[in-house]
């Protein structure tokens, strides 16, 4: 199917869609890790007194 | 003794995210190899099965916000409040994708990295709006302040977006610019809507490990004050 | 006969109108202590007006001193400087509550909150709205416009409701930032993004007013900064309260 698709007017837009979700993945994963270390740092704070 | 997995003791949003990531997987294939390309703008135009569901879940995250907004100046209770910071902070996140995305798409179709369009000047006034309104909580030390004051910047914010939306509209309307199509094909919705979902799903669960967050943190603070007093007495 | 008086007895709106009475009563009082302030403390005046100079002298060095481009800029430069002054008054309307304490004093007083909004909000309106003349006058000569007088009228209302437009939430988060260390950043940081439509509507209907209106759009910017204000000066209103008791 990706054979017989046409040619669009914009070229090389591959690349840039790749990008975005590239980009996109990276952003939720940060941000996902981030607030996993902050939970956990702040539950260990909360049971150390 | 084998190790049982706890999976009662498993927090309901991670169910939700797992949902999600695996609706988001399935979603992200058929809208890269899948879903058929655009007539005019080819393969660039899958960038839409991010960008509109950034979109639109970081609207309905911050919508959820105001809604929490108004009870929590209603109620003033704790769990209300770490889910409106929650909300916020997620729709912060998915705008701020969402102009990332937007950006590159600007790139691709217009050549240049920005453009003054109606959709993506908006989304940079919300990421502004409600950004502040999260620095404005770091500012504030006294909990129930922070509670009430986030609530009102919240409040007046969200009230502000459609008012900024119809305002660079008619400034947009005196020079005519091309805008993201607004149409989709029926062999495109697909994609879309399973993204959508996805990240809808994916948004609940940053808005809940957030509530979690600062609920975690406000009790840490409030139990940090009676070691303080027992300083003093000493 | 019995019908005629019986309603004024028993209907609410006798009550809601006492109400508003003296809701109206004790905004009067509130400016007429803020306008006393200013008028004794002459000096903020001047010092804003002047900060407004500097702006619109410094657009000028910013742009160029190609006339052109200024006089294209000019509505833009206005409205900036009355943005970027606008921060300076809105801030000092209640650092001048917190230097004493009088806060706490005009919150045991029997004032309704929302009495202490709107005075206070009126007050910083009519500040601004003192900027107007000169900074309109200096921006006439520095970019040169020529004004008519009908066309001074229009800029003169048109400078009201924007006034009015950042009068409204900036007196909002002034009350709440006045209270914070880094009010300085916080409060054009909240403020900024919030009146965009201020600064898009008026700066685009005083272009209109200045170089003049082929498609009538003028009514339509203006209506956006009616609803604007209307909005914000009901929504700010009912906040108020929340933003200034203590927990």
């Amino acid at each position: 199917m990706l054979d017989a698709a046409p040619e669009g007017v914009v070229a090389g837009g591959w690349s840039y869609a790749i990008a975005a979700y590239v980009i996109t993945a990276l952003g939720l994963s940060v941000y996902a890790w981030s607030l996993a270390s902050r939970l956990k740092k702040a539950n260990r704070e909360e049971n150390k007194p | 003794m084998t190790q049982r997995i706890p999976w009662a003791r498993i927090s309901w949003e991670h169910w939700v995210a797992g949902c999600g990531l695996a609706l988001l997987l399935v979603g992200t294939y058929v809208g890269l190899f899948v879903a058929p390309p655009e007539r005019h703008m080819g393969d660039v135009q899958r960038i839409m099965y991010v960008h509109v569901p950034s979109a639109w879940n970081g609207l309905l995250c911050y919508t959820g916000a105001f809604v929490a907004a108004i009870v929590v100046l209603w109620t003033s209770r704790p769990k209300w409040d770490a889910a409106m910071v929650g909300m916020i902070e997620a729709g912060v996140v998915l705008n701020a994708l969402l102009l990332v995305q937007g950006s590159i798409w600007a790139r691709a179709t217009w050549g240049v990295w920005w453009d003054w369009d109606v959709r993506l000047t908006t989304s940079l006034v919300m990421l502004l709006l409600f950004a502040g309104v999260m620095a404005l909580r770091s500012f504030v030390e006294d909990a129930e302040r922070r509670t009430t004051w986030t609530a009102i910047a919240t409040i007046v914010s969200f009230v502000d977006v459609p008012l900024v939306y119809f305002c660079v509209r008619w400034w947009r309307s005196l020079h005519q610019v091309q805008s993201t199509p607004e149409t989709v094909d029926r062999a495109m919705v697909l994609p879309l809507r399973m993204n959508a979902v996805a990240f809808l799903l994916l948004a609940i669960w940053f808005a809940a490990r957030r509530a979690r967050l600062e609920l975690a943190l406000r009790r840490r603070d409030e139990v940090a004050v009676p070691e303080r007093r027992e300083l003093v007495h000493a | 006969m019995s019908q005629l008086t019986a309603p004024t007895l028993t209907s609410p709106t006798g009550a809601e109108a006492g109400f508003l009475r003296v809701l109206a009563g004790q905004t009067v009082t509130v400016l007429r202590k803020d306008l006393l302030l200013e008028w004794r403390g002459r000096s903020r005046l001047l010092s804003v007006m002047l900060f407004g100079l500097v702006t619109l002298a410094l657009f000028s060095f910013a742009v160029g001193p190609d006339s052109a481009n200024l006089r294209a800029g000019a509505s833009g430069f206005l409205v900036l400087a009355l943005l970027l002054s606008s921060t300076l008054a809105l801030s000092e309307s209640f650092r001048l509550e917190h230097e004493q304490r009088a806060i706490e004093g005009l919150l045991l007083l029997p004032v309704d909150p929302t009495a202490i909004y709107y005075g206070k909000a009126l007050g910083n309106t009519i500040f601004l709205c003192l900027l107007a003349p000169v900074l309109m006058w200096v921006a006439m000569v520095l970019y040169a416009v020529e004004f008519g007088a009908l066309t001074l009228v229009k800029m003169l209302g048109l400078w009201v409701l924007a006034a009015a437009g950042l009068s409204a939430p900036g007196t909002l988060y002034a009350a709440m930032t006045s209270r914070l260390r880094s009010q300085d950043v916080l409060l054009p940081l909240l403020l900024f993004p919030l009146v965009i439509p201020v600064l898009l509507g008026s700066v685009k209907a005083m272009d209109l007013v200045m170089t003049g209106d082929p498609m009538s759009q003028l009514r339509s910017w203006s209506l956006m900064l009616l609803a604007f204000d209307v909005i914000y000066w009901s929504l700010c209103g009912v906040l108020f309260q929340h933003a200034i008791e203590d927990p």
